[in-house]
């Protein structure tokens, strides 16, 4: 069980993160998944819909944050709720790290937003969940650079 | 970068989509220029971040640009550019399928090619003493060597290497001198290599007790946390392993639910570790799901402690509420524990207490509430093994079905087909009209997704409860109408109507019974549904003329003819088959000239498929001389398809439920029943739909456990004696008595002593039976082992391990069992594979015979058993020198009673007679044995052993003859 792809979408369509985990994926179905991912998840009623849709035998977790799309696959038997939560910290690491994140600051560090998510999710597994132990690696980091 | 600023801020200030692809498409070309001249390394970056963001973009016709430049940045010294680099390549290198997520083709030379140009960069990067490289090497191998499905074959040109890139990566992993970062992204690595190469656990069969070592609660919670995964692979490919897990899976839940003991930095909103919770909860679900007697297996402990979490989580998620976040993840602990209950015996009340809490949340105004308490619902009673209280489960559910019921008309469609799920999950024996029908009558007004899953669910369900053919014949037909004039039904699969016609066939009762049905569909109707059209064609082709005297074959045709102008393609082609069917049934009849007449007209249709079959059947006809036509219109054979094809095609469902539901393997046996009452051809059986297919193939399954060192003198010890010392070393040492229950069962007390706690005060930790291995056969074993009580995980001083042996059968040597435990002292981690015998004369019990009846019985056996097969003769070389009153206690410790005994005074010829009682669970036995010396020094013996039953005497021979001279 672990994830298979992130993204985060604007509701444009526009693509700000895409990370495939599951590696099967060729660019072309990558592509065409994320056209149909976001028509799916756009066209959702927030009040009276969940935020799980199940889509291509697996299931997608998504939320939104003012104007983007916080996308996630998983397996069908996976805890919806444990990943959307994720989804969730995630978003609370990238405000303390960007003060206050906006879609402009994700889309001019589009390369240090994958930096930032590889400390959170790697190789499709929730790998760290301690706030400061995250936050304290990304400013050592930064301090290297 | 301002170059690249500048790039994204144009993009963004596109007007319209073809501005943009302008600009793009002028950078491309640019980018290509660029790369194909010498570049400083920050041009380098610059291009490849604005060619990485134009992938980004969506652009796929780029063809691996940038790669080689991504290659070089991999290389290079600083950090900045490395990262960058391995980036870049993860996001450019993918799998060139280019059919869609379909097969896997591409995925081979995916790996292949990555592999091979990434290799000596990630090999460089592993080994270097440079924490951030190392970092950065395994990031790269954690997010791009998921594959799966894809497993790299042993032949692999790349398999060196990717040995190699493994063991680096598991020392990493494994060494105590790592540090936690490496360590932790190591662990992920772990889970995608194995999974590409699940040999390497074969090739280092010393890796799993490390690697579950690595998820005790004494370790850091991120390691814990990437060590799960790895685990659940793990048991995942190897199911005997889950016993050794289940014990530190419930010590960490047992720290972090119950004593909220968590590293500060862990808790989120107030509670520790919540995603660590949610993972170990899932392990252990994935551990039940796995091994159905676990719970008959698991510590008393143990299972007291998960009852505990349970409901300690439970009563968690009842507290007040405040913020979102921590409603949300007390939930999920919440869902996840409820979905573990089922398997920890709880009992009833408490379930059907849950399945109405779950009821009531049905109701809820948030969405989410409503989509995971069905979620759970319908794990809680697909997964309840009890069929009483499942019955009383689906009871209750049913009698408030109107809850239920108003989801089906709920604004989230997945809501609606969760319901659909637990409507099919709760039909049973009792309620499968009700269901159906009320299935059927929502089939309308369902959203168009959903109708093609409903109405698989609903042939599914009508082929597994139909207790009457009639009422499953009028179901199936009703299905098959609904979508009416409708030429465009696809969302009936013909899998179903295929279905029903392979049970028709089968079930001569439903022949006429169905031809019938459906004539008076014809005649009254105008407009039929395709599927109707198609049943029709077909059945009334092949057995019309059973109905000839109600339905003459006239009105046969008349009603097809009429209905063939309006029908579908496909429809239109099998009534061309359906008339040829009559021109040899019927050659005699009127309409004969109206099918020769169509057959002309059609053989110029532009169809190919009805053309070709037109002139096909034209030709036949006018060939038909010698009775061509009957030679090939003949009757149909019964379907010899076992599988219900519908069953694969049922949705989501199966991932939920878990793999051992056999009891959604639809059986039509009730149906095929009648029909060998029937009939009396034998055809009936047809559709016997086998059992569920094994699910689980073990790659592991000839593994050969290598025994520890200086195994052999606790296992020959106890051959002989009831207790001692079965294992001894400077760390540990295990005592072991063997106790007798009854007669053919025995207790097997084995006590581990911390050997080092005297000399250095160290305690045993993380200690665990990692396997009990029986050798005997799998079908009808000879023995069967029961671990009764498991050890402390730590161990200060001593703690004890008890295991119970059923004698079920004669136990060959051979099959002696393997005892597997590991430890962790000072330090250091210890693993012993402990062979100990469950003897064939463990189980012997002594009775008293005079001389005279013994030498009766002696050539009793031999009349009994002619040939010697009652009898069998060891020549046993002993280290020591035996006396006749050696003799004697030996074999009186093993429970024979001495018949005779030569005297002490002459040690040259020995000569001790013994008899006893051999019992097993099946049988009991005589056993006679005799035992001589050869020569004088008392170190050569001739032991014969004779039994009642036949080959015993030569299992009994050759242990004695073990006993006697060991093999050292």
């Amino acid at each position: 069980m672990s994830i298979h792809y992130v993204l985060i979408l604007n509701r444009q369509g526009k693509t700000r993160l895409s990370r495939w985990y599951d590696k099967t994926y060729s660019r072309g179905a990558q592509n065409k998944s994320i056209t149909e991912i976001h028509r799916l998840v756009s066209s959702r009623d927030s009040k009276h819909q969940s935020n799980f849709i199940e889509y291509q035998e697996k299931k997608l977790v998504y939320r939104r944050y003012a104007g983007l799309y916080f996308i996630m696959s998983i397996d069908i038997n996976d805890s919806e709720l444990a990943y959307l939560e994720s989804l969730h910290f995630f978003v609370e690491i990238l405000d303390v790290y960007f003060d206050n994140v906006c879609e402009l600051d994700l889309v001019f560090n589009f390369y240090k937003l994958y930096a930032i998510l590889d400390e959170v999710y790697l190789g499709g597994e929730i790998h760290e969940v301690s706030k400061s132990r995250i936050l304290a690696r990304l400013t050592e980091l930064d301090r290297l650079e | 970068m301002k170059g690249l600023t500048q790039f994204i801020i144009d993009i963004r200030n596109s007007q319209d989509f073809e501005q943009e692809k302008k600009r793009i498409n002028l950078e491309i070309n640019n980018i290509r220029t660029k790369f194909s001249s010498n570049l400083s390394t920050y041009q380098r970056k610059k291009y490849i971040c604005k060619l990485m963001y134009i992938y980004l973009s969506g652009y796929d016709d780029l063809v691996d640009l940038g790669v080689k430049e991504s290659l070089s940045l991999i290389s290079a010294k600083t950090i900045q550019e490395k990262s960058l680099g391995y980036l870049t390549l993860s996001i450019i290198f993918t799998s060139h399928s280019d059919t869609a997520h379909t097969g896997f083709k591409g995925t081979n030379t995916y790996f292949e090619e990555l592999l091979g140009s990434v290799y000596s960069q990630l090999s460089h990067d592993l080994k270097i003493d440079n924490e951030i490289f190392n970092a950065l090497a395994l990031q790269f191998i954690a997010n791009n060597f998921n594959l799966p499905g894809y497993q790299l074959p042993e032949t692999s040109v790349v398999i060196s290497k990717f040995l190699e890139l493994a063991n680096q990566v598991y020392s990493f992993a494994i060494s105590p001198m790592s540090a936690l970062l490496l360590k932790k992204k190591s662990l992920v690595c772990l889970k995608m290599l194995i999974q590409l190469y699940p040999n390497l656990l074969v090739v280092n069969d010393n890796w799993i007790p490390r690697l579950f070592s690595l998820v005790d609660y004494n370790n850091d919670l991120s390691i814990i946390l990437n060590g799960l995964p790895v685990a659940e692979l793990v048991v995942g490919m190897k199911p005997t392993q889950v016993k050794n897990l289940v014990a530190s899976l419930t010590n960490n839940l047992e720290e972090l639910v119950i004593n909220a003991n968590c590293d500060e930095s862990y808790f989120y909103y107030g509670i520790p570790a919540p995603w660590v919770t949610i993972r170990l909860l899932q392990l252990l679900e994935t551990c039940f799901l796995m091994d159905s007697s676990l719970v008959i297996n698991l510590n008393p402990k143990d299972l007291k402690t998960l009852k505990q979490v349970i409901s300690t989580s439970i009563n968690q998620s009842t507290k007040s509420i405040n913020a979102l976040s921590n409603k949300n993840i007390q939930s999920s602990i919440l869902f996840q524990s409820v979905g573990l209950a089922i398997f920890l015996n709880a009992s009833s009340e408490s379930i059907l207490g849950a399945i109405n809490a779950l009821l009531h949340l049905l109701k809820s105004t948030d969405t989410n509430t409503r989509y995971l308490a069905l979620d759970v619902l319908i794990k809680l009673i697909s997964r309840s093994s009890d069929e009483k209280l499942t019955q009383s489960y689906n009871g209750l559910i049913f009698d408030r079905m109107g809850v239920a019921e108003h989801l089906l008309n709920d604004k989230d469609i997945g809501i609606k087909r969760k319901t659909l799920d637990l409507f099919y999950i709760i039909t049973n024996d009792s309620n499968y009209q009700v269901i159906i029908n009320k299935l059927l009558d929502y089939f309308p007004m369902l959203d168009y997704q959903l109708k093609s899953e409903l109405s698989i669910k609903i042939a599914i369900l009508a082929e597994k409860f139909a207790k009457d053919s009639t009422w499953y014949v009028n179901i199936m037909i009703r299905l098959l109408s609904i979508p009416g004039s409708s030429a465009n039904s696809e969302f009936l699969n013909n899998e179903i109507w295929e279905r029903i016609i392979q049970i028709i066939v089968n079930n001569d009762e439903l022949h006429v019974k169905t031809c019938k049905l459906l004539m008076g569909k014809l005649i009254r109707s105008d407009q039929l549904s395709e599927n109707l059209v198609k049943m029709s064609a077909f059945l009334i082709g092949e057995y019309g003329s059973l109905i000839k005297n109600e339905f003459p074959p006239q009105i046969q045709f008349q009603a097809l003819y009429k209905i063939y102008v309006t029908a579908g393609l496909v429809s239109r082609s099998m009534i061309l088959s359906t008339f040829i069917k009559f021109c040899n049934c019927y050659p005699d009849e009127d309409f004969i000239p109206n099918i020769i007449d169509l057959f002309e007209i059609e053989k110029d249709s532009i169809d190919i498929e009805i053309q070709s079959r037109a002139n096909e059947y034209l030709n036949m006809f006018t060939m038909n001389s010698k009775g061509l036509l009957s030679n090939i219109i003949r009757p149909l054979p019964p379907f010899e398809t076992k599988k219900n094809h519908l069953l694969s095609r049922i949705g989501t469902l199966n991932h939920i439920v878990g793999t051992d539901k056999s009891s959604f393997m639809v059986n039509a046996a009730k149906i095929q029943k009648k029909t060998t009452n029937g009939n009396g051809n034998g055809n009936g059986s047809l559709i016997d739909l086998g059992g569920p297919e094994a699910d689980f193939e073990n790659p592991f399954q000839e593994e050969k456990l290598v025994l520890s060192p200086n195994w052999y003198n606790g296992y020959h010890r106890m051959l002989h004696f009831d207790a001692g010392i079965f294992y001894e070393s400077q760390l540990a040492r295990i005592t072991y008595k063997v106790d007798r229950i009854d007669d053919f069962k025995l207790l097997y007390k084995l006590q581990v002593i911390n050997n080092s706690y005297k000399s250095t005060s160290n305690q045993l930790t993380s200690f665990k039976i990692l396997e009990l291995k029986s050798n005997a056969n799998t079908v009808d074993p000879s023995y069967i082992m029961n671990l009764t009580k498991t050890p402390d995980q730590i161990i200060l001083d001593k703690s004890s391990i008890e295991i119970e042996v059923k004698v079920r059968g004669v136990v060959d040597v051979e099959q002696s069992p393997v005892l597997s435990i590991s430890f962790s002292c000072g330090g250091s981690f210890n693993q012993l594979n402990l062979k100990f015998p469950v003897n064939v004369l463990k189980t012997l019990t002594p009775t008293t015979l005079l001389v005279e009846e013994f030498k009766t019985r002696w050539l009793q056996i031999n009349q009994l058993l002619p040939n010697n097969k009652g009898e069998f003769t060891i020549r046993p070389n002993t280290a020591y020198k035996y006396t006749a009153s050696n003799i004697v206690r030996l074999v009186q410790r093993l429970r024979f009673s001495i018949v005779f005994s030569s005297s002490e005074d002459d040690p040259n010829k020995v000569l001790v007679l013994a008899a006893g009682i051999l019992h097993t669970q099946t049988n009991n036995y005589g056993v006679l044995l005799s035992i001589k010396s050869v020569g004088t020094e008392g170190k050569h013996f001739e032991i014969t052993a004779k039994c009642t039953g036949e080959g015993v005497a030569e299992i009994i021979a050759v242990a004695m003859g073990e006993i006697f001279q060991g093999k050292f």
